[in-house]
């Protein structure tokens, strides 16, 4: 029972006064099937070690057996809570070698879904993470209302409700159809207002902060260390935000401030996502403001792609971290070799060093506020 | 500090570091940053000069690639700066495929070599000397073979469904 790949050798022999704890690979609260082997003293974790791989898909392997155009439909499936981002990152990597320009319309587009995308995942973040907590009811509200109006306007654009292969490499798929932007117009005003509802029900409920505040604090010093990105980073005080720091596509051009907590505790975690979607709404005004006229699809050929031999590294901000995507071409019909830089994967290392010391009940708590996706993690 | 300057300084500690360049022109290097190359055995010590003199306290991610009809692996290192992620550095390593291929683990110094020196480890066969816990990550103990490697063959399963694996065969196109 207590043989597993990882954690063997990472904990120390077991004592008389400790036990083992096995949570998951079948758990609610992990998100997905992931295997998490808890040492305990009494209430207080000691240890921690996590087994991996039950989703492993061998997304890497697929694509060296995959033309081009055919892999976006497997980045739809890695992360699946923002596939809109994920064909995004790959897209953009592809076009680096192409060299190939993209339409504004386009550009534009991509910056409507793939924040629309952002707030779909941070809602469903806080609806979930308010069931981790024991709070039933934000779920409802946010996941089974405002996530539903943004799987709608995909719907409608795409016609994919969650895997929606709409950022294509040169473009994205589909114009929008008419009345679209108004509608995603009045979301947005909408989602502005149900944030003070979410604040009520949940940011400020006493016993939510009694559960999160203070609790799973992530030193800035152990973030940078493990690599950790995204909302998790900027909850410890470190103002990383690609879009930002870095713009691709058309960002350069939006005003925003990047989310930024110092305390690196849970309820900052939660925060950080809050206080995202109040920036996403932002920018999504400026962007549908902008949106201009034209082309959506830029020259590349439509079967038959064969980028030219070469390397290509091309990352964004994704909802839960840095999204890259590092691509080697021999100038073949499909990539010699892609390599996915998984967020989720890469924050969620820092786990078995994160739990010591906090008592079992914290475990939950902590290990929904890193907010990870299984299909990510295991690839 | 641009790339020229910063090769500048790592030459002066490591001079057998050496920029990456092909031989080929029509090479697309759509990587804008600067690249080195260095021998295997310094990478740890280069790693740990990065961390502490240049400011290169992330690292971003790294990987393998297999390049089989050079017999070699390239383990591919990206770091960069907490501060300014815009600006990144590519570490190369060339490790060759016979034998064992090990490098020494970085772990020590970014905590976040960790998992993925475990998952290059079970996908290519690559060892981290020095690693706190050298094991398979995503696949189980005991799986046969290394299925990033390019000469990875895959044995035939109650799961396959005579789909055929092997590169894409399009209509029209040799």
């Amino acid at each position: 029972m207590l043989s597993g790949p990882s954690f063997e050798t990472k904990m120390e022999r077991v004592s008389e006064t400790e036990m083992l704890l096995n949570m998951g690979p079948q758990h609610p609260s992990t998100h997905g099937v992931l295997r998490v082997v808890l040492k305990l003293d009494g209430e207080v974790v000691t240890g921690a070690a996590m087994d991996l791989g039950y989703l492993h898909r061998g997304v890497e392997k697929l694509a060296e057996n995959r033309t081009y155009g055919q892999f976006t439909i497997l980045t739809d499936r890695d992360d699946y809570l923002c596939a809109m981002l994920n064909n995004w990152s790959y897209a953009l990597a592809v076009e680096k070698l192409l060299k190939v320009e993209i339409p504004q319309r386009a550009e534009y587009l991509r910056v409507i879904v793939g924040e629309l995308n952002r707030i779909a995942s941070h809602l469903l973040f806080i609806g979930t993470f308010g069931i981790d907590i024991g709070a039933f009811t934000p779920f409802l509200y946010a996941f089974g209302r405002e996530r539903e109006m943004i799987l709608d306007l995909f719907e409608q654009l795409c016609g994919a409700r969650i895997t929606y292969n709409y950022v294509r490499i040169g473009g994205v798929s589909n114009d929008v159809p008419d009345g679209w932007v108004e509608k995603a117009r009045k979301f947005v005003a909408h989602m502005r207002n149900c944030l003070k509802e979410y604040d009520d029900l949940l940011s400020y409920n006493p016993i939510f902060m009694d559960r999160t505040k203070g609790i799973g604090v992530l030193k800035k010093e152990m973030a940078i260390s493990y690599g950790v990105t995204g909302p998790n980073l900027r909850a410890s005080g470190v103002p990383m935000d690609l879009r930002k720091d870095a713009p691709y596509g058309i960002y350069s051009k939006f005003q925003f401030t990047a989310a930024v907590r110092q305390n690196g505790d849970c309820w900052d975690r939660y925060m950080v996502r809050r206080d995202e979607i109040a920036e996403s709404c932002s920018i999504l005004d400026q962007a549908l403001e902008g949106l201009v006229a034209g082309e959506i699809m830029g020259k590349v050929p439509k079967a038959n792609l064969r980028p030219p031999a070469g390397e290509s590294y091309a990352q964004l901000e994704g909802a839960r971290g840095v999204l890259g995507v590092y691509i080697v071409s021999d100038g073949g019909l499909s990539p010699y070799r892609l390599h996915l830089r998984a967020p989720s994967f890469i924050n969620l290392a820092m786990l078995q060093d994160m739990l010591k010391g906090w008592k079992v009940a914290d475990v939950v708590a902590i290990l929904g506020s890193i907010d990870i996706v299984l299909g990510e993690v295991d690839r | 500090m641009d790339k020229v300057a910063l090769l500048q300084k790592i030459k002066e500690r490591f001079p057998d570091a050496a920029e990456v360049v092909s031989a080929d022109p029509k090479f697309v290097r759509a990587i804008d940053d600067l690249q080195v190359k260095v021998p295997g055995a310094q990478v740890k010590e280069l790693a740990g000069h990065l961390k502490q003199n240049l400011g290169f306290d992330f690292l971003n991610f790294l990987t393998a690639v297999d390049y089989v009809k050079e017999n070699r692996f390239e383990v591919v290192y990206h770091f960069l700066r907490s501060s300014q992620p815009a600006l990144q550095l590519v570490v190369k390593v060339d490790l060759p495929r016979d034998g064992g291929p090990t490098l020494p683990s970085l772990s020590g110094l970014f905590s976040a070599a960790d998992w993925q020196e475990r998952e290059t480890f079970d996908l290519f066969g690559i060892g981290f000397d020095g690693h706190p816990n050298p094991k398979r990550i995503l696949l189980w103990e005991g799986y046969p073979g290394w299925p990033l490697r390019k000469d990875y063959v895959h044995t035939a399963d109650k799961y396959d469904n005579g789909s055929e694996i092997g590169t894409p065969k399009l209509p029209g196109v040799k």
